[in-house]
């Protein structure tokens, strides 16, 4: 059955063509994408992985900003906002905001480092199915991108009523919104045929 | 086997899965072959179960789409976020939340919010809508775009999230009990909510229905 590759958008069937690093494969009837030949390796997106791990600690521990109102000092990490909303009474955003921006981003640098260490290594993780649909699954969920955007919005709308000042954890979002855009705008039908490749050698 | 129209293009024979005898894992792109008695089978590769279509597609995207058109008028009507300061205290909305950014003189702000909280969500809802009726009604009106249209959703959808986060930043971050103090209002759990029904309706919807009527003659 290989050789053919089928659209996920409207099912229609294609002869599969050898493509170019970062070529990209479209349907014929519907436009959506089908195939993407990839940049990085696997070993090129486990490096991305463990600089994102590093990312998305620093914008967890470090401040996003710090505020100064009339003297009044004040500063905010991303978890001092959840536990702040929790406790002023709005349990719905703070467990939305922690969902999006904490776990499911850390589910998926866990989950892709599960998957790539040991195919960079020449095996097949032991769960790798399990890890490879936690991916797909949480990956609709991660929106570290809005978060910061949402950021750069609050401290405009705080520029008036206060100096605001932002700090490291700020810039490490950024850092961290791009490096998980690499790691998981992967092919997932690519890795499971790496993978299937690496399990049969 | 169905045909269909290019625009500006010729008559090009279109070949689908289905039509072959094939089932291709959602999860892993593996294609199997699929069974007379179209039963619940599970793919060799990955384990996943396999589904020529997305189950219930039309309902649960219906069941998602009427619950997040509800929820959106609380979203819209209830205070979203409260602020006390020394010039008083004020409530504000979503609506409220773009214009206040405007009168501040961040208009580029401003326009990217009205996109995200206003424009988006409204033009989601219509556009699952109009989806989900076309679909039912079996129409072959404009395939093409309406195909387009789906894939755009899927990729701004989540992006209406963005007033959940400016909110709880807000909260976290001026907590000057005497100065200036930003509480959540309850609208904002309402706009959270919508913004993840209509995620969860389009996650539903098959784009693969919006095709299916170009088989139907054949099959």
């Amino acid at each position: 059955m290989t050789g053919l590759l089928v659209c996920e958008q409207c099912d229609a069937a294609h002869r599969k063509s050898s493509m170019q690093r970062g070529e990209t494969a479209r349907c014929t009837r519907c436009g959506a994408r089908l195939e993407r030949a990839q940049r990085l390796t696997t070993e090129g997106m486990l490096a991305m992985t463990c600089a994102a791990a590093v990312m998305f600690l620093i914008a967890n521990i470090y401040p996003i900003v710090r505020v100064d109102v009339r003297g009044a000092h004040g500063s905010s990490t991303f978890w001092g906002a959840i536990v702040s909303s929790w406790q002023d009474g709005s349990e719905t955003i703070a467990i939305l905001a922690a969902l999006t921006v904490f776990f499911a981003p850390l589910i998926e640098l866990l989950a892709a480092g599960y998957v790539l260490w040991p195919l960079a290594r020449g095996r097949q993780a032991r769960h790798f199915g399990a890890a490879m649909r936690v991916l797909r699954v949480v990956g609709e969920w991660s929106m570290p991108e809005v978060f910061l955007l949402g950021a750069i919005v609050a401290l405009v709308k705080l520029g008036d009523l206060a100096t605001v000042i932002p700090d490291a954890g700020l810039w490490a979002f950024g850092a961290l919104t791009w490096l998980i855009t690499l790691v998981t705008s992967f092919d997932h039908h690519w890795l499971w045929d790496v993978a299937t490749a690496k399990e049969a050698t | 086997m169905g045909c269909s129209h290019r625009e500006g293009s010729n008559l090009s024979a279109v070949v689908t899965a289905r039509a072959l005898g094939l089932l291709p894992c959602a999860q892993c792109g593996l294609l199997c072959r699929a069974a007379q008695d179209a039963g619940d089978l599970s793919c060799p590769r990955c384990g996943g179960t396999l589904h020529a279509r997305k189950p219930d597609s039309l309902s649960r995207t219906w069941a998602f789409l009427i619950a997040s058109v509800i929820l959106y008028i609380p979203a819209n009507t209830l205070t979203v976020m409260r602020t006390d300061s020394l010039f008083g205290r004020e409530d504000h909305t979503i609506l409220g939340g773009v214009v206040d950014l405007w009168n501040g003189g961040s208009w580029d702000l401003a326009v990217i919010v009205f996109v995200a909280s206003i424009v988006v969500p409204i033009l989601k809802m219509l556009a699952l809508a109009l989806l989900a009726i076309s679909v039912q009604r079996r129409s072959r009106w404009r395939q093409h775009d309406r195909a387009r249209r789906y894939r755009m959703l899927e990729a701004v959808g989540h992006w209406s999230m963005l007033d959940v986060f400016v909110v709880a930043l807000l909260v976290g971050l001026v907590r000057f009990h005497s100065i200036a103090e930003v509480l959540p209002g309850p609208g904002i759990a309402a706009f959270g909510a919508v913004v993840v029904l209509t995620m969860l309706s389009s996650m539903s919807l098959d784009p693969r229905l919006i095709w299916d009527t170009d088989d139907a003659d054949h099959v």
